[in-house]
């Protein structure tokens, strides 16, 4: 369970977060939506605790995420999947991941399988797709086989195969109990993957409610998304 | 840190392409050695006999040494620049992350710098033979040994430096800058400022630690021994340290 | 090579090599104030004068503009971007060239000018006559120095491998041909890019003539740009 209260992260000139609560529940996908720029991926950062908040704090299974004494082992992310050293192969970089948590080369081996890069997990990642670049991050993110798992923007550089992979992936690892946040720009994917739904603006909580609430009372996903945040979307 | 973040950095550092090119020009050093001790064979051969005895040669553990200085520092920036945020995603509370780099390039240091030390310095008495008149390898290796130590001593600087910075290009520049730049300053600053300058030099300290003779060397002699081995360790110890300070506070 | 020119300016790490530059002057002023302090009582007969003295870290800084222009292109990926809308890889190249030599010359040539008056305006020490003609030598060895920068950084592509390559002619090859023994040192010595503007100014010193002296500054930018430009204009991105 992944619990933000009252976040806040402002930089020089520029609130990213502002007075953000909400809470991510096990056992069902919960998406988060916003435009470009309001604060999404710092809120995501401010969980994993690469940034630290302004204010207020966020807890992942009742703790900050730096308190964690094993933290792959309860949260895995993808955050940024062009951020891997271009000249490393995918088996080594998993590889490194998983020794920090003593992870062995067996469970390496198991997620390239289930990610689908067995056959190119000794070639540098520099030479990958971006979708190939996903998978890889992907694989980085249940090597702990963590209960909280937390994606940004998977789907970006995906083909249409490799997105119903993830609609899949995600849709199974909810059913297994676990609790996934899901950022994506993608309405028609997105409905068909969330239970759940968290839309902020400018750093904002704008909705946080079922997915059925919003379908049943707009035409559509994206009809709800525009009409929500609508005020929102200037670039400060 | 942990046995289990050092097997990490490990695996990061040996699975990089850039790792072994930099440890192979590293060890590259002593056939520079045999190389120059060639030419100056060919020079000594050519010349009179009267005049080979008054022939000189430096010693030329002392001339390559600056290439595996230069390596391994370079080697510390990149392990601390071109690291990834996933990195303190597994370890966040990050400082174990620069203890295992810092663990890793000391250990790569201490075997690459003893290394090309004896090594280029064997391979030169070898070379020369009974030319030119070199100090007995027996009689130097105290500062065999201490000069060995100043490459670790380059690689933590570079890991500092790039874990505070994070930019190869100013890294990589003021490790030339304290390697060269900060020595030309200080040759041609007169008085006792240039005399400071000269005795805090990386260049000079392991002879000042060792109690070698500086008499007829460009370098200064403010310290003492143990000022001067005090003086090295800080070049290391305070750039990894601010290093850790960084880390702790910034956003990544 | 208005884009080449806004690219460059627009880089932060322009700025903080420009400003490192820059510092010289500060620390030029500086110095002249202590060394002013002290050679009255030391009897100095003459000192280095600061500009001479921070010169290599001019040449360091603007090495650096050079190497960056390059590879801060391949390690974000701009370049492929920039490739698609200047196909056309020998006339960008030269832009590139162009831009960066123009912008290491100035910044060079008015820190040291700046540096070098600041000097003698509030030093009182014997030091050497202002040679206006010497400093726009030296300024042009920097030049020289970026445009070889900008040369290796397209041909290796990585930051560390340019910036050491840079170091290599600047500081490395030559400290070791020094501790050559003597008629080595100074035979080969002559060839190496710090001792070629002394070279054109002080015939004295033997080694070379001034105008092969300057011939081979400029072979010191022409060959890793020729190199730049084979492999550029053949590699894909």
């Amino acid at each position: 369970m992944i619990d933000v209260k009252h976040l806040t992260k402002t930089y020089a000139s520029t609130t990213a977060v502002d007075d953000l609560s909400f809470r991510v529940e096990p056992g069902q996908v919960t998406g988060f939506l916003g435009p470009n720029g309001a604060g999404k991926s710092t809120t995501m950062r401010l969980i994993l605790g690469l940034a630290t908040p302004t204010s207020g704090q966020a807890l992942v299974n009742g703790r900050p995420y730096r308190e964690a004494p094993e933290p792959m082992r309860e949260v895995g992310a993808l955050l940024d999947a062009t951020a891997v050293h271009p000249g490393r192969s995918a088996y080594n970089h998993l590889l490194a991941l998983a020794a920090t948590h003593g992870i062995g080369e067996i469970r390496v081996a198991e997620v390239l399988a289930q990610v689908g890069l067995t056959p190119v997990a000794r070639k540098r990642v520099g030479g990958f797709s971006l979708g190939m670049q996903q998978r890889l991050g992907i694989a980085g993110a249940l090597l702990g086989d963590p209960a909280v798992l937390m994606f940004d923007e998977p789907v970006n550089g995906l083909d249409p195969d490799g997105v119903r992979w993830i609609r899949h992936l995600m849709r199974g690892l909810a059913a297994e109990g676990r609790t996934i946040l899901l950022s994506s720009h993608l309405m028609s994917e997105m409905a068909l993957t969330a239970d759940h739904l968290v839309i902020i603006g400018r750093g904002r909580l704008v909705a946080d409610t079922p997915l059925s609430d919003l379908t049943s009372a707009y035409p559509s996903l994206e009809e709800a998304y525009l009409q929500l945040t609508g005020s929102s979307v200037e670039y400060r | 840190m942990t046995p289990h973040t050092l097997r990490a950095e490990w695996i990061k550092l040996r699975s990089l392409r850039s790792t072994w090119l930099v440890l192979a020009v590293s060890l590259g050093s002593i056939l520079m050695a045999a190389g120059l001790a060639l030419m100056a064979n060919g020079m000594y051969d050519a010349a009179p006999a009267s005049r080979r005895d008054a022939a000189q040669l430096t010693e030329l553990e002392d001339v390559v040494i600056i290439v595996p200085q230069l390596c391994l520092g370079i080697l510390g920036v990149l392990a601390a620049v071109k690291d990834i945020p996933a990195s303190y995603l597994a370890v966040p509370r990050r400082w174990p992350v620069l203890a295992g780099k810092t663990a890793g390039i000391a250990a790569i240091g201490l075997i690459v710098g003893q290394a090309a030390m004896f090594g280029s310095a064997l391979v030169t008495r070898l070379v020369v033979g009974d030319r030119f008149h070199l100090e007995p390898l027996a009689d130097r290796v105290p500062l065999l040994v201490v000069s060995g130590l100043s490459v670790v001593v380059l690689g933590l600087l570079g890991l500092g430096l790039g874990t505070l910075l994070r930019s190869v290009a100013a890294c990589v520049a003021l490790l030339a800058g304290v390697l060269y730049v900060f020595p030309i300053i200080s040759f041609n600053v007169p008085g006792v400022a240039g005399e400071w300058g000269r005795s805090v030099m990386i260049g000079g300290l392991p002879r000042l630690i060792v109690g070698a003779d500086l008499t007829n060397t460009v370098y200064g002699t403010r310290l003492s021994a143990s000022g001067a081995a005090a003086v090295l360790a800080a070049y290391a110890v305070v750039p990894v340290l601010a290093g850790v300070w960084a880390l702790r506070r910034r956003d990544l | 090579m208005r884009a080449e020119w806004i690219k460059l300016r627009s880089t932060a790490s322009t700025h903080y090599a420009v400003g490192t530059a820059a510092l010289v002057l500060v620390l030029g002023v500086a110095w002249t104030l202590y060394v002013d302090s002290i050679w009255h009582e030391r009897g100095l007969r003459s000192a280095a004068a600061a500009e001479e003295g921070f010169l290599p870290v001019v040449q360091l800084a603007v090495a650096v503009i050079g190497v960056l222009a390059a590879t801060g292109e391949y390690a974000t990926g701009l370049i492929r971007q920039t490739l698609t809308v200047t196909p056309r890889r020998s006339r960008l190249l030269l832009d590139k060239a162009a831009v960066v030599a123009l912008t290491a010359f100035a910044v060079s040539a008015a820190v040291l000018l700046a540096t070098a008056s600041a000097a003698r305006l509030v030093g009182d020490y014997p030091m050497a006559e202002l040679d206006v003609a010497q400093l726009l030598a030296h300024a042009l060895a920097a030049t020289v120095l970026s445009l070889a920068g900008l040369g290796l950084g397209v041909v290796t592509r990585s930051t560390a491998g340019a910036v050491s390559g840079v170091v290599a002619l600047l500081f490395v090859v030559p400290g070791i041909v020094n501790l050559l023994p003597t008629p080595w040192s100074t035979r080969i010595g002559a060839f190496l890019l710090p001792n070629l503007v002394p070279q054109a100014f002080l015939p004295e010193r033997a080694g070379l003539e001034p105008l092969a002296a300057i011939g081979l500054l400029l072979l010191y930018a022409a060959v890793p740009l020729a190199a730049a430009w084979a492999v550029f204009t053949r590699r894909d991105v």
